[in-house]
């Protein structure tokens, strides 16, 4: 029996994933490996189904999407590397697999995605694949191949390979020769941490006499792939490997949304500020930013009178912000918001150990301070506070609201509180207006609501150095970091350390 | 059929989860995955969704791509001088994975390195390797592992059993643990060590006990081992699903133990599950011998969840798939009178639940798409589930477990009118 498409549902449930919200996961006690970037974009392609080149436990733990644990892939067949593989190399057991996939699911495209195993034995991927296809036992199949060298360690890893090997295995051999369709985009939803405001976008876009071809990879058929290389641009919600391509290949334009590098807070693509910037930012490379600030006007006319019914409550009140500094949600805050930002919390325990220097740190705390400066804020500053320095700070700056990710610890001292992981949604690529009206809303609720008598969670015991992290999980926190950056705990003493580090270097001379 | 069968979409893991799956559960431990991040993160992530959140303790050694070519080995030796210094756990465990494994670090020497700097802390060495294993290897290689641990006395307690083969991490885990527990003292049958629900001393300290009994067949090699070092006997019994199951437990534990079974208490039990079935009979009555059913899961647990629904229910089960075989696997099929599927594929397993017409599955959170596909309802019984949590002291196992069944299987029928509801409402709209 041969499997319908779609093989896996590139669902997430909003309501179900504030269960897993709190897991402190991805880049905080693990990253989640090439793979599952690589399966979320496979997912959300009807008729593409994935082969791992590896062992099962590559498949089947896989199945498990740990960045955002809701959605399970069904489907991750593999080519069941065992120790035979291992020793004469995976080849054959890749023909037999393509051949079986093929078989068995009948899909439009297939993806094979290689693993540690099958990296280490230097298997000629793309040989197999064209051997096998060349003998015609795929049909008009589709394959790919991505090993993780493409994307170049750009982040997310597996994503942006698969992306890549769309473009440059697919897109730009199908596309070659064809025109461009002039004032034409795709739109590229958000990955893994959720989607951007797309229709307002793709609206907005509209009424600029701009054609938005499809939305990238909502509900997308392997058959409208190769439409990502035959318009003008591609806009990206951060910096994509696979657009670049077909710019240099193509010459599709691409605008990227959101750009890490610059910290200033101001520079990210949120807010009414934010979005309009990124708007008029895509119609300069249209050439159309005439008929866009007519848009651009008649929609901030139409947000502006919401915001402002909802606004009103919010300006001036004094909130204090704990964390690791302003990040997509809490930007609006003095900005748009124009609350006052009364005490700024930083925790740098997981800066430090993830490797940046005091001087690093304290030129970000600065960026932070100066952003809420320039919006008429002078906040006091706590570095790695106690909770009872935390706490008599935000009284003595009679702080009405706090936003932390550990609302309750607040509301068990009888302080209002918003847990950002609520906002965690509105991330760096919740471009458009829609959000910025939706989190004054958030706001607005906890400063009207009363803080709850007895919190549930009041008995939880907490880190001292992580505050928002038990003590077991900011263990794994600091192991993780440090582990990974070759550092040692500082439970070591110095003459410990000493020894240790004369050892390593022994054992790396070995 | 034009291919030769290489390929597998699998119902179960690969040897490192079978590694972390025997380990999770033991308290004042920590778990060094010397691997890739995806290994890692694939363990951790199981691991935190499966068992007690306060004792995850899946720990990364760092390997980086780079390391590929120059080895792990110093970045392992700093890893593990962080744990323990760390968490400060007394044994730390190292599960080899893939990539560590070809590579061909000498972990055992990183190991006998630390132990120059590190004290108090007990270090093992597993080649967790996916490509080298099986689950269920792992699980057995592991708990022999932990064996070397115990301790020889000479105190034996009079009617202290260990259990073998328990796992923190399945279904409702901390129910059936205080369950297990329940029984056996009402059998005047104490708990000497849990493995694996217990502390590393306890763990030390398992050949005091008078019996091994060994729930559903998995970790009999710890069992033989612990026979052979320590003169520790063991028993097999199925695991406690169901009356029968339950009944034949506290037998054979109480017949390896020479002791009489105290069938007073079990009257006592069984009057107070017909009290709770009386109260909801007419549901009962409803659902009996009215469902054709299919099971996935492991050896240990997916034979006795079946017999309790053929012989206590009267459903008609059609199908069991075993997610993980153990030493006793074949004698559980020679008993059975139903189509035995043996870590199967996943394709074959839901071609053949697709073409046995069944009514209700029971399963993991990973077969909820065929579940839907079949739109019949998704008992989760097995492991992994991830999307349900368990609170409350709720058992699957003993008497009081038979309860939770009953319910869970009545209020999955119940919701099924939502479900259509919903399924009307869509197609409608």
């Amino acid at each position: 029996m041969s499997i319908a498409p779609p093989y896996n549902i590139p669902v997430m449930d909003d309501l179900a994933w504030q269960v897993y919200a709190k897991m402190p996961g991805h880049n905080t006690t693990f990253i989640p490996g090439k793979l599952i970037g690589a399966l979320r974009v496979l997912s959300q392609i009807r008729g593409a189904i994935p082969l791992i080149h590896g062992p099962i436990g590559c498949s089947f733990q896989r199945k498990l999407c740990n960045v955002i644990p809701g959605p399970i892939t069904y489907y991750t067949p593999c080519t069941r590397f065992s120790q035979f593989e291992v020793i004469y190399g995976g080849e054959n057991a890749l023909k037999s697999s393509l051949i079986e996939v093929y078989e068995r699911f009948k899909p439009d495209l297939i993806a094979v995605l290689t693993t540690c195993a099958s990296d280490m034995t230097g298997d000629d991927v793309k040989a197999v694949i064209d051997e096998v296809k060349g003998k015609g036992l795929l049909g008009d199949c589709k394959v790919i191949y991505s090993t993780g060298d493409f994307a170049k360690r750009f982040r997310q890893v597996g994503a942006q390979d698969v992306l890549y090997a769309i473009a440059d295995q697919l897109i730009v051999p199908e596309t070659e020769g064809q025109p461009l369709e002039e004032k034409s985009v795709n739109l590229m939803s958000g990955g893994l941490h959720g989607s951007y405001e797309i229709d307002e976008l793709k609206a907005m876009l509209d009424g600029c006499g701009v054609k938005v071809n499809k939305v990238y990879f909502k509900d997308v058929f392997v058959r409208d792939l190769p439409e990502l290389g035959l318009v003008e641009l591609n806009i990206t919600p951060y910096y994509q490997l696979w657009a670049e391509l077909l710019n240099r290949k193509r010459g599709v334009k691409h605008y990227c949304l959101a750009r890490f590098d610059n910290p200033d807070p101001d520079t990210q693509p949120i807010g009414l500020k934010g979005f309009g910037e990124a708007f008029m930012g895509i119609a300069k490379v249209l050439g159309v930013e005439g008929e866009a600030e007519d848009v651009l006007k008649h929609r901030l006319a139409l947000v502006k009178k919401e915001l402002d019914k909802v606004k009103e409550g919010l300006k001036g009140v004094k909130v204090a912000i704990e964390g690791l500094g302003f990040s997509g949600a809490t930007t609006l805050l003095p900005r748009e918001f124009e609350m006052k930002i009364s005490v700024l919390i930083f925790w740098t325990t997981i800066f430090k150990t993830l490797g940046l220097s005091e001087k690093a740190l304290e030129k970000r705390i600065n960026i932070h301070v100066e952003y809420v400066r320039r919006y008429g804020s002078d906040p006091k500053v706590l570095i790695d506070p106690s909770p009872n320095e935390a706490l008599r700070a935000i009284k003595a700056e009679g702080v009405k609201l706090i936003l932390t990710r550990r609302a309750y610890f607040y509301h068990v001292h009888g302080f209002k509180a918003v847990d950002l992981s609520q906002m965690l949604k509105f991330g760096h690529f919740s471009i458009g207006m829609r959000p910025t009206v939706e989190i004054a809303k958030i706001l607005r609720r906890a400063l009207d609501s009363k803080s709850p008598a007895r919190p549930i969670l009041k008995g939880l015991e907490t880190s001292s150095e992580i505050p928002y992290l038990t003590p077991q999980w900011a263990h794994l926190a600091k192991l993780f970091s440090m582990n990974r950056r070759g550092m040692l705990a500082e439970t070591l003493d110095k003459e410990m350390a000493k020894i240790v580090e004369m050892e390593v270097e022994e054992a790396l001379y070995i | 059929m034009n291919y030769n069968r290489q390929m597998t979409d699998p119902v179960h893991d690969c040897k490192l989860l079978g590694v972390i799956r025997a380990l999770t559960g033991l308290k004042d431990s920590a778990i060094v995955v010397h691997g890739r991040p995806g290994c890692h993160s694939g363990m951790l992530s199981l691991q935190a969704l499966t068992s007690s959140q306060r004792f995850v303790n899946v720990v990364f050694s760092g390997l980086k791509s780079e390391d590929m070519a120059f080895g792990g080995e110093a970045r392992l030796f700093r890893a593990l001088l962080n744990v323990s210094g760390v968490m400060k756990p007394k044994l730390v465990a190292v599960a080899i994975a893939s990539a560590a494994g070809i590579m061909g670090d000498d972990v055992a020497g990183v190991v006998k390195k630390v132990l120059n700097s590190v004290k108090d802390v007990s270090f093992i060495v597993i080649d967790a390797c996916g490509y080298s294993g099986s689950e269920a290897t792992g699980y057995e290689e592991t708990l022999e592992k932990l064996g070397s641990f115990m301790v020889q006395t000479h105190d034996k307690i009079e009617n202290a059993v260990n259990i073998i083969g328990f796992r923190a991490d399945e279904p409702h885990w901390r129910g059936d643990l205080h369950e297990l527990k329940r029984l056996l003292n009402l059998q005047g049958i104490s708990i000497n060590t849990i493995i694996t629900s217990c502390s590393f001393d306890e763990l030390i300290k398992a050949p005091k006990a008078s019996l091994n009994v060994v729930v559903g067949g998995d970790g009999i090699g710890l069992a033989e081992y612990m026979k052979r070092e320590f003169d520790v006997p063991y028993v097999v019994t199925p695991y406690p699903f169901g009356i029968l199951n339950t009944v034949e437990f506290l037998e054979k534990t109480c017949k390896a133990l020479g002791r009489n079974v105290n069938y007073e208490v079990i009257e006592e039990e069984e009057r107070r599950i017909q009290e709770a079935i009386s109260d909801e009979h007419l549901f009962l009555e409803g659902i009996y011998g009215s469902l054709k059913v299919a099971l996935l899961g492991e050896s240990s647990r997916v034979f006795s969840f079946a017999r309790f629904l053929s012989d206590e229910l009267a459903f008609d089960v059609k199908l069991i798939a075993v997610r993980c075989r153990n030493f006793i696997t074949g004698d559980e099929i020679s008993k059975i009178n139903c189509k035995v599927l043996v870590e199967p594929d996943r394709l074959d397993f839901e071609d053949e639940v697709s073409r046995l017409d069944v009514n209700m599955l029971f399963a993991s959170s990973f077969e909820r798409n065929i579940a839907m596909k079949l739109r019949i309802p998704l008992f989760r019984f097995s492991y992994p589930v991830i999307d349900e949590v368990y609170l409350t002291d709720a058992p699957l196992a003993g008497f009081r477990g038979s309860l939770t069944i009953l319910e869970k299987i009545v209020n999955l029928l119940m919701k099924r009118q939502e479900v259509s509801e919903l399924a009307y409402l869509i197609s409608h709209s």
